[in-house]
């Protein structure tokens, strides 16, 4: 792959040309190529398994490219591991918070440093900690405290800050402001413009259209690994960018409604779990999706977890097809026909190391034994039957599922909830996340069908694109309690945003 | 904008051929070490003689029976378990503490015994999800130490019953025919019952196998009682074989039982594995001890082998996961 000396001209600040990313079979990121200039704020979006990630890890060091270059004020650099690229300039400011909790101020800033002193607290390794400090607007804050005593959004300060200590002029925040609030937003805004008026090069990955065209002088859109366009802020309207993110119509993704609902399937009362939902409470009806839409740490993702018997400590009157359930066992949720397909699909959500086969009937050897002796054929049967029914490649059964792409992995924890004898409730956390756009458009059909044949789907996500789309009945939740109930007719993204970060407490 | 979704399913498909012959490239290691293991022992003189093949066969049954026991734990996603000899030890001393009541009391006896003591550590590592080589190391010392209060330091049997598990079945060893009809026995139960498939899933991911609805402390505590089982039916061998139990009878029995595990090629994270290959590795075990000798090496060359056989298997599995 040669370079011509006419792409490298006029010497930009962070280049990145023709990088392409490949594991095994499955091709991340493809022909991708960035130029960034000095002080620029370069938005960086796109949908999950857009290949966002696989381009930060490559600029960080942490994953080589397959192929390509990537050039620091014109050199070409190829770094071996995140050392390389943290005395190259760069660094990532990740999006789980990575700081350790009992640790000092002073000590986290220095955690990680390639060129940490030995010693652990030197008098000029506290002034370079004061200065990054105050460079973020942290002044006032003592280098002794811990983590654990500070608020989310000094912690995401402080991380943005040991990318300074670290002399990086090249910072890549990957939504720093998923977690915050309102006003603890505009302070991490701040830092980020005090650290462009000094020079810094940045970019800023984000979901929200709203910080694109708040923060941002250029705009690059990736999706299927690929990236669309690259454009200043000022010269793209919003319809277009975010048409551009999904890349197509909203009407092409989403299955239509049906309307014709069955009996109640789940009804929820006063569910609780301790540090996490208040109160909750919701009537799913046969073919029926309800979606719980809550930011991060509003108890939506723990309030599915609860109801799929894997919290130990919930309360609540819990009525599956009228039937009581008791809260705090996932087998017997399961056995009163819960279907939990899990938000964290590598630990929980599928067996990484089992062929597809093995995944696809491993909720369903009740039905396929008799007397406790398994039945081959029977279970063979099955196993491609669900298949065929999620769109899962038959002759790709026997791959172990460690090695397929995250929309195959999906389909495998769905396909297992389809076609059952009994019908239940498929509850969800996150139904699409990682997955690409084309399986996705197959997941939520898969989901319609579900409900079709009278099941009822109650899931939680934070992609609110997603819900719109997607579900008849949209529940907002806010510190563990619901929030408000809308149907799928009068729900926007704007409403929905508004409930739950809590505009106008805010406001 | 209709043309992308197009785009998504144009994604390169991997050719079927690359799909196949992936895995087999550890299989292709082991399937070369065993052919030229054998290649070595049939070009050993004395080594196909009835006497060293009878010799070998008794060798490996008394272990191989541990072995298999230890199987079960490991596939299901508990490495090992450093009780496991001990337990052993005990079903030996509970057989001939009991053989006076007769051979089949003596039996059931020992069979529960070892049951017992080993589904009890799989109801605490189940329930509690303690760690399993910590709850083995104390079950050890207790069976240790418990043991000779209780018992005392050996136990001498009432009648010579035992006699029947050190006789010859057409010319093969009982214990060589009852360790063969276990593996299989074993195996069949891992393949064709419904416990046996959970509890690869437990083993393969313990946290996925309970967000499925899989109760996995009782698939754990199946682990640990056929665990205790198979491990009793070794006891009874071992006795049968020294004609007297105590607790020394299988010590050590432990880190050959994980070797063999290991170099059947039984993952170490669980959920994949098999009884069969752990014959094979039991099997394998035996052909180094016995050409060792043979060719005039003495123990310590024995047990040098087989560790550089355990890291090989390590090393094989390692690259396997890259």
């Amino acid at each position: 792959m040669a370079i011509s000396t006419a792409q490298l001209s006029p010497i930009s600040r962070l280049a990145v040309h023709n990088v392409t990313k490949r594991f095994g079979d499955i091709t991340a990121i493809e022909d991708v190529s960035l130029s960034l200039e000095r002080g620029e704020i370069r938005a960086l979006c796109g949908g999950n398994g857009a290949g966002k990630s696989t381009l930060v890890k490559i600029l960080t060091g942490v994953q080589a490219p397959t192929s390509g270059v990537i050039a620091v004020d014109g050199v070409s650099r190829a770094f071996r591991n995140p050392i390389d690229a943290q005395r190259a300039g760069l660094a990532l400011v990740a999006q789980e918070l990575s700081l350790a909790p009992d640790l000092s101020v002073h000590d986290n800033l220095w955690l990680g440093h390639a060129d940490a002193p030995w010693q652990r607290r030197t008098a000029v390794g506290m002034e370079r900690a004061r200065a990054s400090l105050a460079a973020v607007g942290l002044d006032n804050l003592s280098l002794n405290l811990k983590i654990a005593e500070l608020s989310l959004a000094e912690r995401q300060l402080i991380e943005i800050a040991r990318g300074l200590i670290r002399n990086a002029s090249m910072l890549i925040l990957d939504e720093p402001t998923a977690t915050l609030s309102e006003r603890e937003i505009a302070r991490v805004f701040d830092a980020v413009r005090a650290l462009k008026k000094s020079g810094c090069t940045i970019i800023y990955i984000t979901h929200r259209m709203g910080e694109v065209y708040e923060l941002c002088d250029s705009v690059t859109v990736m999706r299927n690994g690929r990236i669309i366009t690259t454009e200043a802020v000022k010269d793209i309207p919003r319809e277009r960018l975010l048409e551009l993110m999904i890349g197509r119509k909203l009407s092409d993704v989403y299955p239509p409604s049906d309307t014709n609902l069955g009996r109640v399937m789940l009804e929820v009362q006063h569910l609780q779990v301790p540090g996490a939902v208040e109160e909750f409470s919701v009537r799913v009806c046969a073919g029926e999706i309800v979606g719980i839409v809550g930011q991060i740490g509003s108890g939506s993702i723990e309030t599915i977890r609860a109801l799929a018997g894997l919290t130990h400590n919930a309360t609540g009157d819990v009525c599956i097809d009228s039937k009581r359930l008791a809260l705090g066992s996932a087998p017997v949720a399961a056995s009163a026909g819960m279907r939990f397909v899990s938000e964290d699909r590598a630990n929980e959500g599928i067996f990484l190391h089992m062929p597809a086969r093995s995944n696809m009937i491993s909720t369903r050897l009740s039905e396929t034994s008799n007397g406790g002796f398994v039945r081959p054929r029977l279970l063979n049967r099955l196993a491609v039957g669900l298949a065929r029914q999620v769109g899962f490649d038959i002759d790709r059964l026997g791959v172990t599922a460690g090695r397929l792409s995250g929309g195959n992995q999906q389909k495998l924890a769905i396909g297992r909830c389809a076609d059952r004898v009994m019908t239940g409730v498929i509850l969800m956390n996150e139904p699409t996340r990682g997955v690409d756009m084309g399986a996705r458009a197959e997941i939520y059909q898969t989901l319609r069908r579900l409900c079709d044949e009278g099941n009822a789907v109650l899931l939680a996500s934070t992609d609110l694109e997603e819900v719109v789309g997607l579900v008849d009945r949209v529940v907002t939740m806010r510190y563990g309690r619901v929030a408000g109930v809308h149907n799928r007719a009068d729900a926007s993204e704007t409403t929905i945003l508004a409930e739950i970060t809590n505009a106008e407490m805010a406001a | 904008m209709t043309g992308t979704l197009d785009l998504a399913a144009q994604r390169p498909t991997p050719s079927a051929q690359k799909r196949i012959n992936f895995p087999s490239a550890g299989a292709a290691v082991r399937l070369i070490a065993v052919a030229a293991l054998l290649a070595l022992a049939l070009s050993t003189p004395g080594f196909l003689s009835r006497v060293s093949l009878i010799a070998l066969a008794n060798a490996i049954s008394l272990v191989g029976c541990v072995a298999l026991a230890m199987t079960f734990l490991t596939i299901g996603g508990n490495v090992m378990s450093f009780s496991i000899a001990a337990t052993t030890s005990v079903a030996g001393m509970v057989f001939m503490a009991t053989l006076g009541y007769g051979l089949p009391l003596a039996i059931g006896s020992s069979l529960l015994a070892g049951m017992i003591i080993s589904g009890a550590q799989g109801v605490v590592i189940g329930t509690l999800r303690a760690n399993p080589l910590i709850v083995s190391l104390a079950a050890y010392a207790l069976l240790i130490g418990g043991t000779q209060l209780i018992a005392g330091p050996k136990i001498e049997p009432a009648n010579l019953d035992f006699q029947i598990f050190k006789g010859r079945l057409y010319g093969v060893p009982v214990s060589f025919v009852i360790f063969a009809g276990l593996a299989v026995l074993g195996q069949l139960v891992l393949t064709f019952t419904r416990v046996g498939h959970e509890l690869l899933l437990v083993g393969s991911n313990s946290k996925a196998a309970e967000a499925a609805g899989i109760h996995v402390a009782r698939i754990t505590l199946f682990a640990y009682v056929m665990a205790g089982a198979f491990a009793a039916v070794g006891g009874i061998l071992v006795a049968s074989r020294f004609g007297a139990a105590d607790m020394q009878t299988a010590r050590g029995f432990e880190y050959t039982a994980i070797a063999a595990v290991l170099i059947g090629g039984s993952s170490i994270a669980g959920g994949r594995g098999s009884l069969i290959q752990t014959f094979v590795g039991m099997a394998t075990i035996a052909v180094i001890n016995a050409l060792t000798l043979l060719q005039g090496f003495s123990m310590e060359v024995q047990k040098l082998t087989i560790g550089l056989a355990v890291l090989a298997v390590i090393i094989i599995q390692g690259f396997g996961r890259k």
